[in-house]
């Protein structure tokens, strides 16, 4: 059930999006784990398509907030507005199932810390009151990397709160001109149509989280995140929430191919993914151009791969 | 675990040779492919090799020399260790710890070592397989070895060869400054005490540390020969008939430095002769002189005589058989049986689980098969890397093996991380291998890169 869930998004996606199939692979995993996407690369790539489509693909209930830098946290979460009998809740735009935060560094890191409970625990607390959020709820945010002016970097806090950060990537140039063609006329995601029913991701989300996991694998991943934190170009390694991220993460990739069960290339597959906006480098680090992506790099070929001897 | 604690706690208690035995039938045994014996051969081959090295009589002067015995002991090991690739990465440390801890205090500590090791084996070694020698498969490097190990040997043995071993009596071996005896010139010389050693004067001309660390190399490199001696025998056992030919190139080598390396060894270790001119006191000339002299006396022992129960050669020669026999009778077993677990499909066929568990076992041998088919063939999975990957890259340097080798590995992995398995991908699975046993044919220029 989870690889036909995949592959009709995916075919409907393919409308609006051309190539792109390892990103939507894993925003998919990300989604059938129950987490929360960053997708981060430079302008014009197609970001923020992505998102609509895949969110409208889902045939979930869809809000997009602009971030911007005079955005308040109200403005997501919602306010209470006085109606001649009393105060009444204005729900923000949070409330919803889909939620797409566009350009999110734009806003200050106030505004940003507004959605870090609606992420974590799927509530929003205003006016001393807890309201539960939809279910499902995600959030697909995007963020340009190059352009720092004007923008605030994303707390650690935040981040760990993305099961996963993905980056969309140009497209090759047969990639490049089929967009131009099938783009020539009107932009298809105005007709894109769900094709998940109702209750199908819940459901799906179920199955994805019943994919066996060998318990040696699960060492593994364990293995994995802990080398992270013992590494010298950073101060902060990947938390536990990493570990839960990358077990979801292998399960999700592993329910699209179509198996019932996780491999080691699953858990390689995601760890960058997972893992990368997570670890912290120091300032050194930085400056003497390591990334997180080489660092994961380095650990996955560190940490034996549980396989027969 | 515990009888064989036991039988290391009486290794200690200076009944070696026995203990050596006792190995020697726990061995074999240890080796049968059964998933319980099996954790007992890497401690099987500790035991040997500690009670090897406690037999050789040697003691130690001073802590280089200590040193030295110790890295030796830890090579040691680590050599049958690795021959039967008993040890895994994971354990690694747990046997050099363990080795650093009888070497240091072979008494007490020694036992709270192995002790420990066993029960750590126990819990960690849980996947181990014992598969002879398959770790040594450098062509050139051997043939290097063999050559290098000549030269330095016959130096070093040229070296030593002055000054020798001594071993005395003792269960605790002690190596100590050879005594060189030298006829006696004058007669008032004499001793007169009608001790064993009189009429005979000690001249100690003592091995220098460095003559002390040549040797140890050369037996350093004895060993080694040893295990890649039987490396490239099991390899050459497991290597279809027709094609053996490829691996005399290596045998000859190393088995002629092998058996020059012995030699030289056994040439090293025996007493030099006397000094010509040796006597008795009773055939001086002019002893009789004083009559408290003349009457009759033993011939002096001047207790240069090696003590045959404890002599190096014979504990190398021990372990030698020890490691021969396990090896035949690993052949044995193997040849027997059609899968690795001859044991355990006594279980009730009518079982489904039960058959699903002996499908599970033999599609992991059968891959466990063709890894190490590729490893006989150089080509080594590195640890970082997931199945699927080395199927890539077997797939690129044996491209006429490709489809089957990835086949093979979708066989495997739902075994292996799905628990699910059944008797067609069981069946499968052991054609592919056998399939590449025959066929596995490697790019002519890759696998020279592999």
């Amino acid at each position: 059930m989870i690889q036909e869930f995949g592959n009709r998004i995916k075919q409907n996606v393919a409308k609006v999006i051309v190539g792109k199939d390892d990103t939507l692979e894993f925003l998919l995993a990300a989604v059938l784990a129950g987490g929360h996407v960053l997708l981060e690369d430079v302008p014009g790539t197609g970001k923020t398509m992505l998102a609509r489509a895949v969110a409208a693909s889902l045939g979930l209930d869809f809000k997009r907030v602009q971030f911007t830098p005079d955005l308040l946290p109200s403005d997501i979460t919602g306010v209470s507005v006085y109606k001649g009998t009393g105060f009444e809740f204005q729900a923000g735009p949070v409330f919803t199932n889909v939620l797409l935060a566009d350009e999110i560094n734009r806003a200050t890191p106030k505004t940003q810390s507004a959605l870090l409970e609606a992420m974590s625990e799927g509530q929003v607390s205003a006016d001393g009151i807890t309201r539960p959020l939809p279910n499902p709820f995600i959030v697909i945010a995007t963020q340009n990397p190059i352009e720092m002016d004007g923008t605030y970097r994303l707390p650690e806090a935040q981040l760990d709160r993305f099961l996963v950060r993905l980056s969309v990537g140009y497209p090759d140039q047969t990639q490049e001109l089929t967009m131009l063609e099938r783009l020539q006329g009107v932009h298809p995601i105005s007709s894109l149509q769900a094709v998940i029913g109702d209750g199908n991701l819940l459901e799906a989300r179920k199955q994805s989280r019943s994919i066996h996991l060998e318990p040696e694998l699960r060492e593994y991943i364990v293995k994995l995140v802990h080398a992270t934190r013992h590494l010298d170009a950073t101060y902060l390694g990947a938390s536990p929430r990493a570990s839960l991220a990358l077990q979801g993460v292998a399960q999700g990739l592993a329910g699209l191919a179509g198996r019932t069960f996780v491999t080691p290339d699953d858990v390689k597959r995601a760890a960058i993914p997972v893992l990368g906006h997570r670890l912290m480098l120091k300032a050194e680090a930085r400056l003497k151009g390591v990334t997180p992506e080489k660092l994961v790099k380095d650990i996955l070929s560190s940490v034996a791969v549980p396989v027969e001897k | 675990m515990l009888v064989f604690t036991a039988l290391i706690a009486s290794g200690w208690l200076n009944w070696l040779p026995l203990g050596v035995v006792i190995a020697a039938v726990i061995l074999p045994f240890s080796i049968r492919r059964n998933a319980k014996t099996q954790l007992f051969a890497p401690w099987a081959s500790v035991y040997v090799g500690a009670s090897a090295f406690l037999m050789l009589p040697l003691n130690f002067s001073n802590l280089l020399e200590r040193l030295s015995w110790m890295a030796l002991g830890i090579l040691l090991a680590w050599l049958i260790g690795l021959a039967f690739d008993g040890i895994k990465e994971r354990n690694h440390w747990a046997w050099l710890a363990g080795l650093i801890l009888l070497m240091l205090n072979p008494s007490a500590a020694g036992v709270i070592g192995v002790l420990g090791l066993c029960i750590f084996g126990a819990l960690r070694a849980r996947s181990s397989r014992i598969r002879v020698g398959v770790q040594f498969q450098n062509r050139s490097g051997m043939i290097v070895l063999a050559i290098l190990g000549l030269t330095i040997s016959a130096f070093s043995i040229l070296l030593a060869r002055p000054a020798g071993f001594q071993f005395n009596d003792a269960t605790m071996p002690v190596l100590k400054p050879r005594t060189a005896i030298k006829p006696k010139t004058t007669a008032s010389s004499i001793e007169t005490t009608g001790s064993s050693r009189s009429g005979v004067e000690k001249v100690q001309t003592s091995n220098s540390g460095l003559q002390n660390a040549l040797l140890l190399m050369n037996l350093a490199l004895l060993l080694v020969m040893m295990a890649l001696l039987l490396g490239l025998l099991r390899n050459r056992m497991q290597t279809p008939k027709g094609r053996r030919k490829s691996e005399i190139s290596e045998l000859i080598p190393l088995f002629g430095a092998f058996i020059v390396l012995l030699a030289l060894f056994v040439w090293a270790s025996t007493p030099p002769p006397r000094l010509e001119g040796t006597k008795t006191p009773s055939n001086i000339q002019g002893a009789n002189q004083n009559p408290s002299l003349n009457k009759p006396t033993k011939p002096p022992e001047p207790k240069l005589e090696r003590n045959e129960r404890t002599n190096p050669i014979f504990t190398i020669f021990m372990l030698f058989i020890v490691m021969a026999a396990a090896y035949w009778a690993y052949r044995i077993t193997r040849e027997k049986t059609a899968n690795d677990f001859p044991e355990e499909p006594e279980l009730d066929s009518n079982s489904s689980l039960e058959k699903k568990i002996q499908a599970t076992n033999r599609v992991r041998e059968a891959y466990r098969g063709f890894l190490e088919l590729c490893s006989t063939k150089g080509i080594r999975r590195s640890n970082d890397q997931t199945s699927l990957e080395f199927a890539a890259w077997v797939g690129r340097l044996a491209p006429d093996s490709s489809v089957d080798v990835q086949h093979l590995t979708r066989l495997y992995e739902p075994v292996r991380y799905g628990q699910l398995s059944d008797e067609s991908g069981a069946l499968e699975a052991e054609r592919i291998v056998n399939a590449l046993k025959n066929n596995f044919k490697l790019e002519p220029l890759l696998g020279e890169i592999a």
